[in-house]
């Protein structure tokens, strides 16, 4: 009944569950780069209200948040890229299908921190001589993206654990790592826990630095309407 | 690319199995989910710093890993220690663990959020504690509680679709498992997207329903008193 927990499994299989860990990461930071960009640009389209692709983008966040991100991915995997041509490539397809989902989030996210602008703020990037984009890129999507930080680091928290879903298409990151790892030894509870712990840590590190954000973005919100 | 809808006409009776289990296991997960979240919220506010302590690494050890490593251990690393449960089982405990951790969140940000001045006035007017708690917090926490609740549940039914890959039959498994079989992907997909697309609407508009109905109370409430 003790024999389950064996320390010699973690040393030995280590290499290939760091291999793993590094694919999960570098699947995470490429989707999220990837998502705050096309999410940004849904975001201002529906912000300036660009009427031709409003109805579609909002369709599509709708659509991807109503549906498990599982299904999205098997969606990719198996439908869509086959349907472009493109076959067995399990990396493409995760990160299309987490990029897919996660934007669909950021948008709304993004959307939210839209709302936040003041009239005045808007107004004081008009009146300084600004053109549209000049606007965007200096005043409007800075003091978005500043705002919405804590939630955004949210988000990528939850996608660190989505990531575990490209294991069912065959990407060998952490979770499918682990999979082959105890499929060996037959001791799955050891190394579960161990790659369990792993995920905490990476994702509860990120959620601290979230809410430290938060009171920090609370205070500064504090101070500018005192002064 | 061919598309033929007659293959899921063929499966329709499996895809309804598919649908039942996946509406009976969101269904469980979720009422138990708001029992775990209840007990752990009031743990929280209520009993002694050792249970606190339990409960908050509790519910941030559930928020923090995945939930297929969690459904994982629960299926293939319990019976390492001598537990062996039915897939089902194993899902339904996976999920509900998951989805308490959230929920207690919510339900504790829920009642924290009521000013402190609200208990301080209603004691100071001769309520007892208990009183306070059910007719002073509660009506207003309810109303703070229910969206993030609905989305949480709308997460629940979702996240379901995970226990497919413990060969639980549910609609992502019915969905996945009939394209790779007939080689229809799409059109299993496209199936299994509309399901989904309705199960999460009912949820929405059910909580929509109940918000609505709770802030014409309020307004109702809200009426003049002419004495």
């Amino acid at each position: 009944m003790f024999n389950w927990f064996r320390i010699d499994d973690l040393i030995h299989y280590g290499p290939l569950l760091a291999h793993g860990l590094s694919l999960t990461l570098f699947l995470s930071l490429t989707v999220m780069v990837t998502s705050l960009f096309l999410g940004l640009l849904v975001a201002i389209c529906r912000y300036y209200r660009l009427v031709a692709v409003h109805g579609i983008l909002e369709g599509y966040v709708y659509l991807v948040r109503s549906i498990p991100v599982v299904m999205l991915i098997a969606l990719v995997h198996f439908g869509l890229l086959p349907a472009l041509g493109i076959e067995n490539s399990f990396m493409l397809s995760a990160f299309v299908g987490l990029s897919l989902s996660t934007t669909a989030y950021v948008a709304e996210i993004l959307r939210g921190g839209f709302t936040t602008i003041h009239q005045e703020e808007y107004e004081a990037a008009t009146s300084l001589g600004l053109n549209v984009f000049q606007q965007l890129l200096y005043v409007l999507v800075p003091l978005v993206l500043s705002r919405m930080m804590p939630t955004l680091v949210n988000q990528f928290v939850t996608l660190i654990k989505d990531t575990s879903l490209a294991s069912i298409i065959g990407v060998i990151e952490l979770t499918r790592a682990s999979e082959i790892a105890y499929e060996h030894t037959m001791r799955e509870a050891t190394i579960l826990i161990f790659v369990a712990l792993i995920y905490f840590v990476l994702c509860y590190g990120l959620s601290r630095w979230s809410r430290t954000l938060e009171s920090k973005n609370a205070k500064a919100l504090q101070n500018t309407t005192a002064g | 690319m061919d598309f033929d809808i007659s293959v899921l006409l063929d499966q329709r009776q499996l895809i309804a199995q598919g649908v039942g289990y996946t509406l009976a296991i969101s269904l469980v997960s979720i009422l138990l989910a708001m029992l775990m979240g209840l007990l752990v919220a009031f743990g929280q506010l209520n009993f002694t710093p050792l249970l606190q302590w339990g409960m908050k690494a509790y519910v941030q050890f559930f928020r923090n890993t995945p939930l297929l490593i969690q459904i994982y251990f629960f299926y293939k690393g319990l019976p390492n220690l001598g537990v062996n449960w039915p897939p089902e089982v194993c899902g339904v405990v996976a999920l509900f663990l998951q989805s308490g951790a959230y929920m207690a969140e919510i339900f504790r940000t829920g009642v924290e959020s009521i000013p402190k001045e609200q208990v301080e006035s209603a004691l100071s007017l001769g309520f007892s504690r208990l009183q306070t708690f059910v007719q002073v917090i509660i009506p207003q926490a309810v109303r703070i509680i229910l969206p993030p609740l609905g989305n949480q549940c709308v997460a629940v039914i979702k996240n379901s679709s995970l226990v497919a890959f413990i060969t639980v039959p549910d609609l992502f498994y019915v969905v996945f498992n009939g394209g790779a079989e007939h080689f229809r992907y799409l059109e299993f997909f496209l199936a299994g997207i509309v399901v989904y697309m309705i199960l999460t609407l009912m949820a929405t508009g059910l909580f929509r329903l109940l918000e609505y109905q709770l802030s014409r109370r309020e307004r109702q409430s809200q009426e003049p008193l002419y004495v």
